[in-house]
């Protein structure tokens, strides 16, 4: 089992801090709306992805457990 | 405006086949009965295993695009425990599709007996038909098997109708499951992505109605061998043919030769374009096709004619799938928009050609798996192959040219089967 960075693209409105708290996992497409890194997260991404998360005004950001990124 | 689609009402169907053995009418309980026997018993957990065994060994699966195998599905949504509800889904969403109309619309009795089938198998509590609100033919065909079944006393689950808005997306099955659990008919995210069974107290199960109807053969008493069979939705300028194909048929065999064509969409609006040659020598079947790297997804195929600009048609369905978004997710509501914008740049040829292809090549791989649920992946999909089975004709737009005859639409949208 390994850890994700998943989005509920419903609940994002493309504030874009995300991006800046986690810019090795966090891209934004042109029209302003993150594109998330699908591999698991590493020691390094985590920590990243735990400010994003916490970051997000949305609560759009979660992290799951599962088997693979698809 | 000349339309060339048939209303739903008038959809043209093969008859004396395993799934439309009757003409242009619904066949009642009565006659349902005596062409197809009781249901078998489901009565202990053997009449249950020998029913999921026949469904396995069949290979039924989804057809409603996945092509998920149903016995799997099944097998899934028991180990996530009872109680729950089954769906058949019967709100086909594209103006191009038929066949659900047509199932519904003659043999209502043996999609309702794969619902039931499926119902016992996974214990459910309850039982339902997710209908577009605006099906007024489909609805009246399901509200009269609805009151002969109730008289006979057949479910023992209750069943019952769950309307739709006339939505494209809220056919999409995560958008059934939000509705059934009290939300609105949008597609929801689920981050686990589970094929079969909704989160929360009440797990919600959604099949396609003519995968449904393939397991009401199966539970059916009066059955013969199961024919490996899909229902097939052919658009051709005389309007929509839905045809049960055997697996053994080819697209050469299936299109008339009074349709030549160049190019197919294969899959819908949501699927692929592909050269006639690729596929006439083909079988129209699922399994075959994956090899191909294709696709009959919900059963649609539409030879373009040659009289068609592919360019042009590309463009209008873009421009109906944008409009169809649920407006939840950036990607699609941004997205679907600007495609929507330099197809129709593409189709209106001259020199923002060169740019619009540009920017499409750069973004449309940033649009894939960005939604809820996979509305833009489809037409980003349906986008690429265009891009490719259509490259001289790109050429062609440019040098402002067009290989078209006709200026009149081939491929249906909604707002004109209303204005009909």
């Amino acid at each position: 089992m390994n850890k994700h960075l998943l989005i509920d693209p419903t609940k994002c409105d493309g504030v874009g801090i995300c991006a800046i708290k986690a810019p090795d996992l966090i891209q934004m497409d042109v029209w302003g709306f993150p594109i998330i890194e699908s591999a698991p997260l590493t020691d390094n991404t985590k920590k990243q992805a735990k400010k994003a998360l916490r970051a997000c005004p949305k609560k759009a950001l979660l992290i799951i457990e599962r088997e693979s990124p698809a | 405006m000349t339309l060339t689609l048939l209303p739903a009402n008038e959809i043209r169907y093969d008859v004396g086949n395993s799934l439309f053995p009757t003409g242009s009418r619904r066949f009642d309980l009565t006659e349902f009965e005596a062409r197809f026997g009781s249901s078998i018993p489901l009565e202990n957990n053997a009449d249950l295993e020998a029913l999921l065994s026949r469904i396995e060994q069949a290979g039924v699966h989804g057809r409603g695009g996945a092509h998920f195998p149903s016995a799997v599905k099944i097998r899934s949504a028991i180990l996530a425990g009872a109680g729950g509800t089954v769906i058949a889904n019967a709100a086909e969403g594209e103006p191009s599709a038929a066949k659900d109309a047509a199932l519904w619309q003659t043999n209502p009795h043996l999609v309702l007996r794969g619902l039931a089938a499926v119902g016992a198998l996974t214990q459910a509590k309850s039982l339902g038909v997710w209908v577009h609100e605006d099906s007024y033919s489909t609805r009246s065909s399901m509200a009269g098997a609805f009151k002969e079944r109730a008289a006979a006393e057949i479910d023992r689950l209750p069943l019952r109708a769950y309307l739709a808005p006339h939505r494209y997306v809220s056919g999409e099955a995560s958008a059934i499951i939000n509705a059934v659990q009290g939300g609105s008919a949008v597609p929801k995210f689920f981050p686990t992505k589970s094929r079969a069974w909704g989160e929360g107290n009440a797990p919600v199960l959604v099949f396609n109605s003519e995968t449904l109807a393939h397991i009401g053969l199966l539970a059916s008493s009066l059955n013969w061998a199961p024919l490996e069979s899909t229902l097939v939705t052919l658009l051709t300028l005389n309007g929509r043919y839905v045809r049960e194909v055997s697996s053994d048929t080819t697209f050469a065999e299936l299109l008339e030769p009074s349709d030549p064509a160049e190019h197919v969409l294969l899959g819908g609006y949501g699927g692929q374009w592909v050269n006639w040659q690729d596929i006439a020598h083909s079988r129209v079947h699922e399994a075959s096709l994956a090899g191909q790297g294709l696709s009959l997804g919900a059963g649609i195929v539409a030879p373009l004619p040659n009289s068609h600009c592919g360019l042009i048609e590309t463009s209008r369905i873009v421009e109906w799938m944008a409009s169809q978004s649920a407006q939840q997710c950036g990607p699609c509501i941004f997205g679907l928009q600007w495609l929507a914008e330099d197809i129709q740049a593409l189709a209106a040829g001259g020199r923002k050609v060169i740019g619009a292809l540009d920017r499409l090549n750069d973004r449309l791989p940033q649009l894939m798996k960005r939604g809820a649920c996979s509305h833009p992946d489809g037409v980003v999909r349906m986008t690429n192959t265009a891009l490719e089975v259509f490259a001289s004709e790109i050429s062609l737009h440019r040098k402002n040219k067009c290989s078209a005859s006709s200026t009149q639409p081939f491929f249906p949208t909604e707002s004109e089967i209303h204005a009909v």
